[in-house]
C-alpha cells in the first residue's frame, strides 16, 4: 500500500474514533442528567469518563487537523509573500509543528512514568491511561506534520486541506 | 520575558498555527531561562485539556450545526420578516433580527455570516440593495453571534477567568441585544435616506400562525439553555448536551431534514473544530503559567493602577488594546492571552470579572469584521464576491452600534451586572 494511502486511512480512522467519542460524550452526559432528575441516581465515574474521552478527542483531533489545514493561524502576512517563498515558509512551519510535538512527546514520557500509576478518583483507573493521550496525540501530530511538510515540498504549493476532507 | 513575547509574535507572523506558536515560544523560554522546569510543559498541556466545562464547546458547535442543517435559517428569516419586514429597509432589518436569534442558537459569528448571508445577501441584491450594504449589514450583525448567549467565547472566558457561566450568559445578554437594537435604528436611518424598499407582508392569520409555529421551536431553544444554567438545573456542559438532543429531535423528527449521515458528518465537524480550539487552550496553559511565573499579571496591574491618569482613560486604553489585538488574532486565543494579563488589573480598578468578560468579548467581536484577518469578512466575501475592504466599508455605519455598546458596558456597570445580580445573587 502506498504511504499516502496509509496516512489517509489513519486520518479517516482517527476521525471516526473521535466522532464516536463525541457521540459517547453526548449520550453519557444526557443519560447522567436524566438519571439525576428522573431516577435520582447516577453512574459512578460518568463525568470522569466523559472528561477522559474529551481529552483524547483533543489530543487526536488536533493532530488530524494538521494535514487538513484546520488549525487557526494568521495567514495574512504569509499571503503577501511570493508563491515560491510561501511554499518554503509553509514547509518550515510544519517542521516547527513537528518539532514542538516531538519535544512534548519526549518530555511527557518521563512525566507519565512518574505519575502514571496514580488512580483516578471515581473510576479508579491508572491515570497513565488518560495521560498517555499526550504522547499518543503528539506522536501522531509529529507524523502528520512531517507528512504535511513532505506534501508541501512534493507539490510545491501550500497545503490543500480539502484533500483530506 | 522579551524572548517569550518576541518569539510568539515572530511565529504568528510566519503563519505558525497559534496553538503551536504558544507551545514553541514557551519551549524556547524554558530552554533559555529555566531548563530545570521544562517538565512543566506536558503537565500544563494535559491540565489544559482536562477541563469538564469545555466539553460544552463541541456540544454547542454540534448544536449550532444541527440546527443550521435542519433548515432553520429560512424559517428564522420568515419569522423576522413578520415583525420588521414592513418597515423601510425591511430585509436589512430582517438580517439583523435573524442574526440576533441565530446568534443565540449557533453561538458563533462566522456560522451566522455563512448561514444568514448565504440566503439574504443575494436576496437583498435582488431587491435593489447595494452589495456593499447587504454584505456590510450581514457581517456587522453577525458580531452579535458571539455576544448573545449561549456563546462559545463566553464559555472559554469563563474557563480562564474562573467565572460563572450562568452569570456571564446573563451579563452578555443586554450588550448583545443592545447592539441589535442600535443596528436596527441605524438601518432605519440609512434606509430612510437611501429609500430602501419595504417588504410586502400581507399574510393571512393562518399563514402567520404557520410561520410562527415553524420557527418558535428554534427561537425558544436559547432561552431553555440559558435558563437551565442560570437556575442551576444543569451545568453548561449538560445544558449543551440537552441542546444537541433538542436540535436532533427538531432536525430528525420535527422538520425531518437531518438524517443519520448528516448527523455523523456534523458531529465529526464539531469535534474537529473543537479540537483546534482546545489545543490552543491546552498550549496557552503553558504560556499563561510562564506569565504567572514572571509575575506579568501583577506587573501589568501595578503599572496600570500606578498610572497618574483617570480610571476612565485606563479603561479606554484597555478597550483599544482589545480592539487592536482582535484585529489580528482570533477570538479564542485572544481571550486566552488577554484575560490573565488584564483581568487582575481591571479588577483592581473596580471592574467586575463579568463586566470585563462582556467588554472583552464585545471588543473582540469587532475583530471578526475588521481587515486584515476578519473571519466574517472572508465568509461574506466568498458569498458576495465583493472585496473585504468594500464589505468593511459597508459594515462601518453599523459598527457604530458595537462601539457605543462597548463604551456603555465599559462605564455603566448595570448593563452587564443587573441581570446576573437579579437572577443569581
Amino acid at each position: 500500500m502506498r504511504f499516502d494511502t496509509i496516512i489517509e486511512k489513519i486520518i479517516a480512522a482517527i476521525e471516526w474514533i473521535i466522532t464516536f467519542f463525541l457521540i459517547v460524550i453526548f449520550s453519557l452526559t444526557v443519560i447522567l442528567v436524566v438519571l439525576r432528575y428522573v431516577f435520582n441516581s447516577s453512574i459512578l465515574g460518568g463525568s470522569e469518563a466523559v472528561t477522559f474521552l474529551f481529552i483524547y478527542t483533543t489530543a487526536l483531533g488536533s493532530a488530524v487537523a494538521i494535514p487538513k489545514n484546520r488549525h487557526i493561524r494568521i495567514s495574512f502576512f504569509i499571503d503577501l509573500l511570493p508563491a515560491k517563498l510561501q511554499v518554503v515558509v509553509d514547509a518550515c512551519v510544519y517542521v516547527l509543528v513537528a518539532f514542538i510535538n516531538g519535544a512534548m512527546m519526549a518530555y511527557s514520557l518521563g512525566w507519565i512514568a512518574l505519575v502514571g500509576t496514580d488512580l483516578s478518583q471515581s473510576l479508579g483507573i491508572p491515570l497513565g491511561i488518560v495521560k498517555a493521550s499526550v504522547p499518543i496525540g503528539c506522536s501522531l501530530a509529529l507524523l502528520l506534520s512531517l507528512y504535511a511538510a513532505y506534501l508541501v515540498i512534493k507539490t510545491g504549493a501550500p497545503l490543500d486541506g480539502e484533500k483530506f476532507v | 520575558m522579551t524572548l517569550l513575547i518576541v518569539s510568539l509574535v515572530i511565529l504568528l507572523i510566519f503563519g505558525v498555527p497559534i496553538a503551536y506558536s504558544l507551545g514553541l515560544s514557551s519551549f524556547l523560554y524554558f530552554v533559555v531561562h529555566h531548563p530545570e522546569l521544562i517538565s512543566v510543559i506536558p503537565q500544563r498541556f494535559y491540565a489544559g485539556m482536562d477541563a469538564y466545562l469545555m466539553i460544552a464547546l463541541p456540544l454547542f458547535i454540534a448544536m449550532g450545526c444541527l440546527m443550521n442543517e435542519s433548515g432553520i435559517t429560512r424559517r428564522l428569516i420568515n419569522f423576522s420578516l413578520l415583525f420588521v419586514g414592513r418597515f423601510r429597509g425591511g430585509l436589512g432589518l430582517v438580517n439583523i433580527v435573524a442574526s440576533m436569534i441565530f446568534g443565540g442558537i449557533s453561538g458563533s459569528s462566522v456560522s451566522d455570516t455563512a448561514s444568514v448571508g448565504a440566503v439574504l445577501i443575494p436576496e437583498m441584491e435582488e431587491k435593489g440593495y447595494s452589495k456593499e450594504f447587504s454584505s456590510g449589514i450581514t457581517v456587522a450583525s453577525s458580531t452579535m453571534g458571539m455576544i448573545i448567549p449561549p456563546s462559545i467565547p463566553v464559555v472559554i472566558y469563563a474557563l480562564v477567568a474562573e467565572a460563572s457561566v450562568g452569570k456571564l450568559f446573563l451579563g452578555t445578554a443586554i450588550p448583545g441585544i443592545m447592539i441589535g437594537l442600535l443596528m436596527i435604528i441605524i438601518t432605519l436611518i440609512i434606509s430612510h435616506i437611501k429609500k430602501h424598499p419595504k417588504e410586502e407582508v400581507n399574510l393571512s392569520k393562518k399563514e402567520i400562525l404557520i410561520t410562527v409555529q415553524r420557527s418558535v421551536l428554534a427561537v425558544i431553544m436559547p432561552l431553555f439553555i440559558i435558563g437551565a444554567v442560570v437556575f442551576g438545573i444543569t451545568t453548561a456542559t449538560e445544558s449543551a448536551a440537552i441542546g444537541v438532543l433538542y436540535a436532533l429531535i427538531i432536525g430528525a423528527a420535527v422538520f425531518r431534514t437531518v438524517g443519520l449521515k448528516s448527523i455523523l458528518r456534523l458531529m465529526r465537524k464539531a469535534i474537529l473544530t473543537s479540537a483546534t480550539v482546545m489545543i490552543i487552550i491546552a498550549l496557552s496553559k503553558i504560556y499563561i503559567w510562564i506569565l504567572a511565573l514572571e509575575h506579568v499579571p501583577q506587573m501589568v496591574a501595578a503599572f496600570i493602577t500606578g498610572l497618574d491618569v483617570p480610571v476612565f482613560l485606563i479603561i479606554i486604553f484597555v478597550d483599544l488594546i482589545i480592539l487592536f489585538i482582535g484585529t489580528f488574532i482570533d477570538v479564542s486565543p485572544a481571550i486566552l492571552l488577554l484575560t490573565p494579563v488584564f483581568l487582575p488589573a481591571m479588577q483592581s480598578l473596580g471592574v467586575d470579572a463579568i463586566q470585563f468578560g462582556a467588554i472583552l468579548i464585545s471588543g473582540l467581536a469587532l475583530g471578526l469584521v475588521t481587515p486584515p484577518v476578519g473571519m466574517c469578512l472572508n465568509v461574506a466575501s466568498a458569498i458576495s464576491g465583493l472585496g473585504i475592504g468594500k464589505i468593511f466599508k459597508g459594515a462601518l455605519p453599523f459598527l457604530l452600534a458595537n462601539i457605543i455598546t462597548l463604551i456603555l458596558i465599559s462605564f455603566v456597570k448595570p448593563f452587564t451586572l443587573w441581570l446576573p445580580e437579579l437572577f443569581m445573587k
